[in-house]
């Protein structure tokens, strides 16, 4: 039964919804329980890759057949799915006391995962954007409930990105229909192969579309920022986390189930590669060099980590676009390893801000010494994600750089090394400016937050180390989803993997980090102790401060590199995008103003002309 | 089952005898109002069956078609005098908490407008659709000024453009009875083969422009954008809910059923998607809710206009449906906008933000019809646009398809900064008491999902009422029988 997957959190939001008006930790709760239970029973269908349901239903004329079927891939993103908003659930029981919205808040992220849920089980187009289409207006209905004046226009951006591309979707895939009388995934693959090339690959770019849209590649990335940063604390780890993944999920779909890479194998190659999935590697190449600049230019904590996301999600879709064993496999480790450490940053930012309520960095200092938790969860997640041994994130990263130096790819590979570096620049921002340095004088009281807002952030960052040092176990469900879309598997054992170069050893490495770890533990434990003196007295030598935050050296961090990206960063896509919208939209002013003035003569005349224009066009005709 | 005729008999003598109930109590006009439109839809809905498989038609006066005034009653008939007294019966519900000034006149207005235009669908002959139109347009004519102010302005421009249009579909009437010799609908469609072409097209010209005026078509709609703002808010609804499923009905019946030729439907394509995208433009730039919803109003009528006219099986149906979904959410919208715009004491969108939490029933009634019309699954919007898309996709109509999609997009953009107004901004301001409205929500809501998870609901109706459209053969025959 995959329908329960669906059914299940859409009952369960709505009760949320009833019962958390009387208790503002319902809801929470219910989410938890909700995604624990859907975490135990999918674990349970492991293997299961048989399961499937349909439906058959007469509308209006229509043959409608519904699908649904488990696959490798959707499986691994349904555990995700579920995975992450336990986690963010629990965390979150404690954290919406003052949440205005929390009632609608969780009603909204039930149905979110019950609509994600319907779109990685769907086999058929109409399934598909059922759920696609809902996933988009509950997230809409998201990111509008946040605290900030912004969030409202963010979501609004999101949401007419994303239906501009539904729509798009639609169109192919009633085109797709009209051909092939059904909406199901394999006559419309058999179809799309048989038919000629060209077309085909528009119906599939355009089927493509929402993805690239969710997934927040350069140039669909423009919502990403703003949503991200003025979502609901509690929603941007998922927002990042996993509504993005999403994207990627229908993009494998697409590539591989949907057949578009066999049908532009035999297109004008380079270095083997045909020129689309070029294309597709290079535009995750832009968007790892654009998130990556435009990230460290941020000083709103947030969307310098949506920023950074968007840089991410460059490796991915290079990995995915190259697709071979070694990229793909790529891909999806960073896929997943993303997921958690992003979600670990926007969990350890949402605790700070739950205890300071604010965003902006320069206003916050020295946390460190009131929330070290929460700072050792954060500085484990950047190390994963500037992709430092022995966390996840350095072992995807590798596996790319190896995919990639394989088969050749200069260029490629260089936007990969420069993400992965500056990355440092962009993470270490926020490590500096929020957990060290001074702490603010009205932040001495600020206390480590409550035990269930703890709990998530310790197993992710276990969770973090154990798939750095074992990313075998990751391997073993990638290779499943390899076999099923029939691309070769890489080699690996439980702690190592087969790049192209040679073999990746994670126990070795991580039985030298440990020691040096020990070392330097000793060390420390063997030094003198350091003097401990008042923080502000560093700088002020003792004089009175009135306004600590405009000697706060958080604020313009990387001035000098910003200089170098200043023009640059100056022609801002967002904002090429609204001036077109809203010039093309002013038409609509100047219609009313040439025909609906008031007048009532000429109203009358308009009827005569219309009669006069008409007339004469059968005439001529 | 009940004599149909009494669809349009009982409103009209209840509306005429509205001021001597008016005289027996002051509360009983609003309560009048509301029994007589809920007896016409128990009424209707006793014919049910027997329209589904057999037209009705109704001999004046005992004698034969075309020799007297018949009425017909088939399933598009059908469906469209449940749209026009469903509105009214919805918004008799919502004038239950309302107070006009002259409720009697109100009233016997409000229930004239109903049998006018239950008659513009119901009636076998030109002339009585002439009529009928007339009566329609006269009682909304002078409803539009029981809001006061500004209204008699609205009102005024109205009253030319429908003298306008009265001329215009007074000289088709005249052309048509100087060919044919008869003003009976199927005696005109099985005798319009013989008419002169150029004189043929010169009448369905002004049938045109004269019914367009009714169904809400560019360039002949700007007085709408003024009615609707101005009148009171049961207008406005009665207006778009019934008056316009009305107009669409002529015109379907004119250029399907009388003259159809390809031409005609060609002229109503282009003149469809203009309206539809110019009244989309225009409704994004509005700051003022009502006449926001307004021009939504024209661009869906341009939208059903445009469907119908593609003139395949399936798209008939689209945009049958479409104008099914259309009554019950402008309805619903109107009459949300109504009390919100009563609680916030402005009709700018921008001064109705936060009322989500203060007026919760209004701002879901509105935030539902909102998502339905834009399509979001389940709601029954989403079934006639995937119904849409597939049907003009289906006739190779890739630039209206567009069109049609990205008329959709700004419809999106500017439905959902109400929505968000309404719940997610904050405005200090004093709420005032406004009209109780939880029932006529409750009914439509019902309907949207009921419409979005089950539309097999209203299939058959659909389907037979395609078919009538469609086939002018079988209306002949039926009406003329064996003469």
């Amino acid at each position: 039964m995959l329908t329960k997957y669906i059914f299940v959190p859409a009952a369960a939001a709505f009760a949320a919804y009833i019962l958390n008006k009387k208790n503002k930790k319902a809801g929470a709760t219910i989410t938890a329980l909700v995604s624990a239970y859907l975490l135990l029973s999918l674990a349970l269908i492991y293997g299961s890759w048989e399961l499937n349901q349909s439906f058959n239903l007469s509308l209006m004329g229509y043959q409608l057949e519904f699908l649904m079927a488990l696959t490798p891939l959707s499986w691994l993103f349904a555990v995700l799915t579920s995975a992450i908003s336990l986690l963010i659930a629990v965390f979150s029981i404690d954290s919406q006391a003052d949440f205005k919205f929390s009632s609608v808040f969780n009603l909204n992220f039930l149905l979110v995962i019950g609509s994600i849920m319907g779109v990685l089980f769907a086999r058929d187009f109409l399934t598909l954007f059922i759920f696609w289409e809902l996933m988009t207006w509950t997230s809409f209905y998201l990111i509008s409930s946040g605290k900030k004046k912004m969030a409202g226009r963010a979501a609004y951006r999101y949401l007419i990105l994303s239906a501009a591309a539904a729509y798009s979707f639609l169109m192919a895939v009633i085109f797709i229909f009209q051909q092939t009388g059904s909406f199901a995934f394999e006559p419309a693959a058999e179809f799309l192969l048989n038919n000629s090339a060209p077309q085909s690959i528009l119906l599939l770019l355009a089927i493509s579309l929402p993805f690239w849209v969710k997934a927040g590649i350069f140039p669909l990335h423009v919502w990403v920022k703003d949503a991200h940063g003025n979502a609901p604390k509690e929603f941007s780890p998922f927002l990042s986390g996993m509504l993005l993944k999403v994207g990627f999920y229908g993009l494998i779909v697409v590539f591989h189930q949907l057949s578009f890479f066999k049908i532009i194998e035999n297109t004008i190659a380079y270095r083997g590669l045909p020129l689309l999935s070029y294309l597709f590697a290079l535009l995750g190449a832009v968007t790892i060099i654009t998130g990556t600049i435009l990230a460290i230019r941020q000083e709103d904590m947030k969307k310098l980590i949506a920023y950074s996301s968007i840089s991410q999600m460059g490796y991915i879709i290079i990995g995915i676009a190259i697709a071979t064993p070694l990229g793909f496999s790529g891909s999806m480790l960073h896929l997943m390893n993303h997921l958690i450490f992003k979600s670990t940053i926007f969990l350890a930012l949402a605790a700070v801000i739950y205890r300071t309520g604010t965003t902006k960095m320069y206003e916050v200092g020295g946390l460190i010494f009131r929330m070290p938790l929460t700072f050792a969860a954060y500085l484990t997640a950047i190390i994963a994600l500037a992709g430092i041994p022995p966390t996840n994130g350095f072992i995807s990263k590798w596996v790319i750089y190896q995919a990639l130096i394989e088969k050749g790819y200069l260029f490629l590979a260089l936007a990969a090394f420069f993400g992965s570096i500056a990355s440092f620049m962009y993470v270490f921002k926020p490590l500096s400016t929020v957990f060290l340095g001074q702490l603010k004088p009205q932040h001495q009281e600020i206390k480590e937050v409550p035990l269930l807002m703890k709990i998530p952030m310790l197993i992710l960052i276990g969770v973090i180390v154990l798939f750095g040092v074992f990313p075998g176990i990751q391997m073993n469900i990638i290779s499943q989803i390899s076999g099923d879309l029939g691309i070769e598997t890489v080699n690996y054992s439980l702690y190592s993997i087969q790049g192209a170069f040679g073999a990746w050893n994670s126990l070795y490495i991580f039985n030298v980090f440990a020691a040096g770890f020990v070392i330097a533990l000793l060390v420390f434990g063997l030094a003198k102790k350091s003097k401990l003196v008042g923080l502000l007295d560093t700088y002020s030598s003792g004089e009175y401060v009135t306004d600590a935050e405009s000697y706060h050296y958080a604020y313009q961090y990387y001035r000098p590199f910003d200089r170098l990206f200043d023009n640059l960063a100056a022609k801002s896509l967002t904002g090429f995008y609204e001036t077109l919208t809203a010039n093309l939209l002013k038409s609509g002013e100047s219609f009313r103003r040439i025909f609906a003035a008031g007048r009532v003569q000429n109203y009358a005349l308009y009827s005569v002309l219309l009669f006069v224009i008409l007339a004469a066009v059968g005439w001529i005709i | 089952m009940v004599n149909l005729t009494l669809i349009i008999a009982l409103p009209l003598l209840m509306a005429f005898t509205m001021p001597i109930f008016k005289m027996l109590n002051s509360k009983l006009p609003k309560f009048i109002a509301l029994l007589t439109t809920a007896f016409n839809l128990i009424v209707l809905s006793s014919n049910f069956t027997e329209i589904m498989a057999a037209p009705l038609i109704l001999e004046l006066g005992g004698w034969q078609a075309p020799f007297a005034i018949n009425l017909y009653v088939g399933p598009l008939a059908l469906v469209a005098a449940f749209l026009i007294n469903g509105s009214a019966f919805i918004l008799s519900i919502y004038n239950l908490s309302q107070d006009y000034q002259f409720d009697d006149k109100f009233y016997l207005l409000f229930l004239m407008i109903t049998a006018g235009a239950s008659g513009m669908v119901m009636t076998g002959d030109l002339f009585n659709l002439f009529v009928f139109i007339e009566i329609t347009s006269i009682a909304a004519y002078s409803l539009t000024t029981f809001a006061g102010g500004s209204s008699y302005e609205a009102s005024f421009k109205y009253l030319i453009i429908g003298g306008v249009g009265s001329v215009f579909l007074l000289l088709g009437i005249g052309f048509t009875y100087s060919a044919v010799g008869s003003l009976n609908l199927a005696e005109i469609a099985a005798s319009a083969g013989l008419i002169n072409p150029l004189l043929l097209q010169i009448t369905a010209l002004l049938f045109l422009i004269g019914i367009g005026i009714e169904a809400e078509l560019f360039p002949l709609n700007f007085w709408v954008p003024d009615i609707y703002t101005e009148a009171p808010t049961a207008v406005s609804g009665i207006m778009s809910g019934a008056v316009s499923a009305a107009g669409i009905y002529a015109l379907a019946r004119i250029f399907f059923t009388l003259f159809p030729a390809q031409q005609f439907f060609n002229y109503l394509l282009v003149i469809g998607v203009i309206t539809l995208i110019m009244g989309e433009l225009i409704a994004y730039q509005q700051e003022n809710i009502k006449r926001m919803l307004a021009y939504s109003s024209l661009a869906q009528m341009g939208l059903i206009v445009t469907v119908i006219s593609l003139g395949t099986e399936a798209a008939v149906k689209a945009g049958l449906f479409q104008l099914i979904n259309h009554s019950i959410l402008k309805v619903l919208l109107f009459i949300s906008a109504g009390v919100l715009i009563s609680a916030a004491g402005s009709k700018k969108i921008k001064d109705l933000a936060g009322l989500g939490t203060k007026k919760p029933t209004a701002a879901f009634g509105f935030t539902i019809a909102a998502m339905g019309i834009l399509g979001v699954p389940f709601l029954n919007g989403f079934i006639s646009k995937f119904m849409i898309i597939s049907s003009s996709l289906n006739a190779d109509q890739f630039l209206i398809t567009f069109l049609i999609l990205a008329a959709a997009l700004i419809e999106i953009a500017y439905y959902l900064k109400v929505v968000q107004k309404l719940y997610f901004e904050d405005l200090e301001i004093e709420v005032k008491n406004t009209a109780v409205i939880t029932v006529p929500v409750i009914l439509l809501t019902l309907l949207i999902i009921g419409l979005g998870v089950y539309p097999q609901l209203i299939a058959e109706p659909l389907e037979k009422a395609a078919a009538e459209i469609l086939n002018n053969s079988r209306y002949i025959m039926t009406v003329l029988g064996g003469i």
